[in-house]
């Protein structure tokens, strides 16, 4: 599978900071891939880097699309779609006028630049919004727009830097649900954000960084995997008393177990114990199950797990 | 007890700037600078006076030196005062707003007073601090004789208020604006208006409508408007004038007589300080609005209704709502931009060239008296283009990074090169409007002098205006590229252009006895100011003067074309190095091998 992104040991110094210290990797054509780190931990710098905005870099390795960042700027530029974490939308322009600015930006042609328009702001769900003013919209349908933008010259690479960023909830949903359609496009994402339960539905890979080193990367499974994560299930068991508590506590692969107000927390070490396994031998203990629910294994314990919470 | 004393008669505020202004990079250059400046100018002045009477001479011959030497350097200090104030007060209230953090000092015990007053001292102080640092000069010219105690007292008293005054209208504005660059901008308007426009209202209401206002009218107006302005009062009193000039009493005090005579500054300062508390709540909460665009929609108004009334609605020029075909900036820019439309262009020229032609034209029934009001009027109208230019022209880019729109931009294929020339559209069209009035002045005039100057006149006027202007736009657009912010771009500027204004004065003040009158003709060409003085001069046929002259003008005319054309190269080769991002050619980067370990002095971010 041809690579749309490769980087291999880039360093970033503002001065005698060092915002991003070696690091390396690859991102494949139609992969969705998550950067996740705290505020300051250098993922915005990466992804200047690879939007030609960041001049003072080292790195052995690094091509968009088989062009040389450093030296083929203009290409790169031309297949890539960068969204920065604000806005970056001209208020005094309405959406009609703001996408085509970016449209002769581009370069498209002029025949074509009315239905390409129309096109991405149906994606985005604007098309009712095209004669209104940017300064009138709200902060989503901001998001939305500079999506849009990002998305007129057809990009093989997106670069996302925070795009739910100060959302609300209901803008947030339907960002991510714009980014899942990009992504069932075979667009090609790397997308940064710090909150973790929406990546985890969209990036088919992530990279976690920390004080400008990647700590981890790799599919999800994998890094569940490599850290032996322990899985919780919650059961609702009607006959519980301390006696049924000491029998689940001795069931092989069983970690530990918090009592909660209506349930019973049972945590799993990774990889020991099948959950189907546990229902079957809490049955086997006498136990009337009358709620059995896995919880699903989440980023945020990965990444307290991988990082150290160093912050400025 | 002592805890509620210091509650009470404590200045937050004050402390909170002062400490933030000692603290600032910048303040430490400007100090470093003042100090250099100070030692270079004494040591020149050792050199002058030492050079005074030639070797041999005594030092006998060196006393009274002292009394030029004076003059010279607090001249100087004005023209510090006069630039820097402006520069460094002007964001006292304004940069609270653009924080968001004037309401919420609102909200505290501290009242609307408290607060500007503890702002105007945190401007004074600093730049009391630097006036002091002079004094040990001034004691050091003292020495050299030819200046008295009270000449030094009426000097450093007028400096004094200098700073007060200035403070005041700067804080005035800063009050009355919601950016830092729009209070710097209403501030010098103001200080335009209140220090010439008295004095020019009045000569012109004298000049046209002569006997309308009794002699003791004019006379006691002309006195206030020229004692508002600090170095005016400072010449008069230096030169013992104040006496001849108006009956005051304590003629046996000059000190108290000074004071007396200074009596208009004082009120000015208490005037601008009540306007700052009166415009300080009204415009606490308003969002900020640029006063220009602000002022074309109230003529808008009123232009409407006019035509609505006399002309039913009748539309001269439709504005294009047409779509960027392959250009987008430069569309953005002419089309889109608050004073790039041709609607606003149009307007803009009738509100500057309206008033003007008017004036032309009754100074012109007047005949070739009035040839001197045109230097001073041309000038003037140099520098209002000027300011509208160096305003626009910095903001090209400034504006950009500061609405966070550059970055954006910045990852299209359109070059670096094609960004600035398209983004430079908007300033040509704008360019042309600002320079009809001036050429409406240069024109008016060049029809009162005497038929064989005209042609000399109108090219080399024409020519400095125009090369002037285009110099500093290109130069406007450099540092609008290097700098971060728009204010800080402006004032770079402003202070870049005032300096070369004034060099040949500063030149004559740094070799105050070593030049030669020939040495003299060529530094002239160096300053604008004196090269218009020269071509104004070409009006008058001062034969004696006109090899000279042409000679000098066409020098000047020559360098700062290739300057302008020097810099604007510059600003388009370099114009993505300068806007921060890889160049397509990238040849300027060499990519460098990566270092493996990190030295001592190298920390990771957050570590």
């Amino acid at each position: 599978m041809t690579n749309v992104v490769e980087i291999n040991n880039l360093h970033v110094r503002y001065g005698k900071l060092i915002a991003v210290n070696g690091i390396s990797f690859k991102i494949p054509k139609g992969e969705v891939f998550g950067f996740i780190g705290p505020n300051g931990a250098g993922k915005s710098s990466t992804i200047k880097v690879l939007a030609t905005l960041q001049r003072e870099f080292t790195a052995d390795v690094l091509r968009v699309n088989g062009f040389d960042v450093r030296l083929q700027a203009h290409k790169v530029r031309e297949c890539i779609g960068y969204m920065p974490d604000f806005f970056g939308v001209y208020d005094n322009l309405t959406a009609r006028e703001y996408l085509h600015f970016f449209a002769a930006a581009f370069k498209i042609d002029i025949e074509k630049r009315d239905a390409i328009i129309s096109d991405v702001l149906e994606l985005t769900d604007l098309t009712a919004k095209i004669d209104a003013q940017v300064d009138s919209l709200s902060r989503g349908m901001k998001q939305r727009l500079a999506l849009a933008r990002v998305l007129l010259h057809d990009p093989d690479l997106l670069l996302l830097d925070e795009p739910a960023s100060g959302l609300d909830p209901r803008a947030r949903i339907e960002i991510r649900e714009l980014l899942r359609a990009l992504r069932d496009m075979g667009k090609t994402i790397l997308i940064s954000s710090h909150i973790l339960h929406e990546l985890s539905q969209l990036c088919t890979s992530i990279g976690i960084i920390e004080t400008g080193t990647l700590v981890t990367q790799g599919t999800l499974e994998d890094i569940y995997e490599r850290l032996s994560l322990m899985r919780i299930v919650h059961a609702q068991i009607s006959n519980l008393d301390e006696e049924m508590v000491g029998r689940i506590g001795q069931i092989p692969g069983v970690e530990s177990l918090e009592q909660q107000v209506d349930r019973l927390a049972i945590r799993l070490k990774e990889g020991e114990t099948p959950i189907e396994e546990l229902h079957e031998k809490l049955v086997q203990n006498g136990a009337r199950i009358r709620m059995f629910q896995p919880e699903a294994m989440d980023m945020e314990t990965a990444f307290m797990k991988l990082t150290e919470g160093k912050t400025a | 007890m002592i805890d509620k004393l210091r509650n009470r008669f404590s200045l937050p505020l004050l402390a909170r700037d002062l400490t933030q202004q000692a603290g600032r990079r910048s303040m430490y250059i400007l100090r470093t600078i003042l100090i250099i400046g100070m030692i270079a100018w004494v040591w020149l002045a050792t050199n002058s006076v030492n050079n005074l009477g030639g070797r041999t001479a005594s030092s006998l011959q060196s006393l009274g030196s002292g009394r030029w030497l004076f003059q010279d350097l607090v001249g100087t200090l004005f023209i510090g005062i006069y630039i820097l104030v402006p520069i460094l007060s002007c964001g006292s209230i304004a940069q609270e707003k653009e924080n968001d953090s004037l309401q919420l000092l609102l909200l505290t015990r501290l009242g609307p007073w408290a607060i500007l007053l503890e702002k105007y001292l945190s401007r004074v102080l600093p730049m009391l601090l630097y006036l002091f640092c002079a004094l040990p000069i001034f004691a050091y010219l003292y020495s050299l004789g030819g200046i008295t105690e009270q000449q030094i007292f009426a000097s450093f008293y007028l400096l004094v208020l200098a700073i007060l005054q200035l403070n005041a209208i700067c804080l005035f504005c800063s009050a009355a604006s919601g950016k830092t660059i729009n209070a710097l901008v209403l501030s010098l308007f103001v200080m335009l208006f209140f220090y010439v426009a008295p004095a020019f209202l009045l000569s012109l209401i004298e000049t046209l409508f002569s006997g309308l206002l009794s002699w003791r009218w004019t006379n006691f107006l002309n006195t206030v408007s020229w004692f508002t302005i600090p170095p005016v009062l400072n010449s008069l009193a230096d030169e013992n004038y104040l006496a001849q000039y108006t009956p005051l009493p304590f003629a046996q005090t000059p000190s108290l007589q000074l004071v007396l005579a200074s009596t208009p500054i004082w009120i000015s300062i208490v005037i601008f300080l009540v306007l700052a508390r009166v415009i300080l709540l009204r415009k606490a909460i308003n969002k900020s609005r640029n006063w220009l665009y602000v002022f074309f929609e109230k003529l808008d108004g009123i232009f409407n209704e006019w035509n609505e009334d006399m002309g039913g609605g009748i539309v001269l020029i439709k504005e294009r709502n047409d779509l960027p075909e392959y250009e987008p900036i430069a569309w953005k820019e002419t089309r889109k931009s608050a004073i790039g439309t041709a609607r606003y262009l149009f307007r803009m020229l009738v509100v500057l060239e309206l008033p003007i032609l008017l004036l032309c034209l009754v100074l012109i029934s007047e005949g070739s008296r009035n040839s001197t009001i045109f230097y001073f009027f041309s000038i003037l109208m140099i520098c209002i283009a000027m300011l509208i230019l160096v305003n626009k022209s910095t903001g090209l880019i400034t504006q950009e990074r500061m609405q966070q729109t550059l970055d954006v931009v910045l990852t299209t294929p359109v070059n670096g090169r094609d960004i600035i020339l398209q983004k430079s559209r908007g300033v040509r069209k704008l360019w042309i409007i600002v320079m009809i009035p001036v050429l409406t002045v240069i024109i008016s005039k060049m029809l009162i002098i005497t038929s064989s100057a005209q042609f000399a006149y109108l090219t080399f006027a024409c020519a400095f205006t125009l090369t002037t202007t285009w110099l500093g736009i290109w130069l406007s657009i450099f540092i609008g590229l290097r700098q971060k912010r728009h204010i800080y771009a402006v004032t770079t500027t402003l202070s870049i252009l005032g300096i070369w204004c004034v060099s040949f004065w500063l030149l004559r003040l740094l070799f105050v006895f070593g030049l030669s009158p020939d040495d003299l003709q060529i530094a002239r060409l160096i300053s604008p100011l004196e090269v218009l003085r020269m071509i104004d001069g070409l009006a008058f046929n001062d034969l004696n003067l006109e090899f000279y002259s042409n000679s000098t003008i066409l020098g000047y005319l020559v360098y700062t074309a290739l300057a302008t054309c020097l810099i604007r190269y510059s600003c388009l080769k370099q114009a993505d190095q300068l806007s921060g991002r890889i160049s397509d050619s990238s040849q300027d980067l060499k990519p460098t091998p990566p270092r493996l370990s990190l030295t001592k002095e190298e920390k990771p971010l957050h570590a």
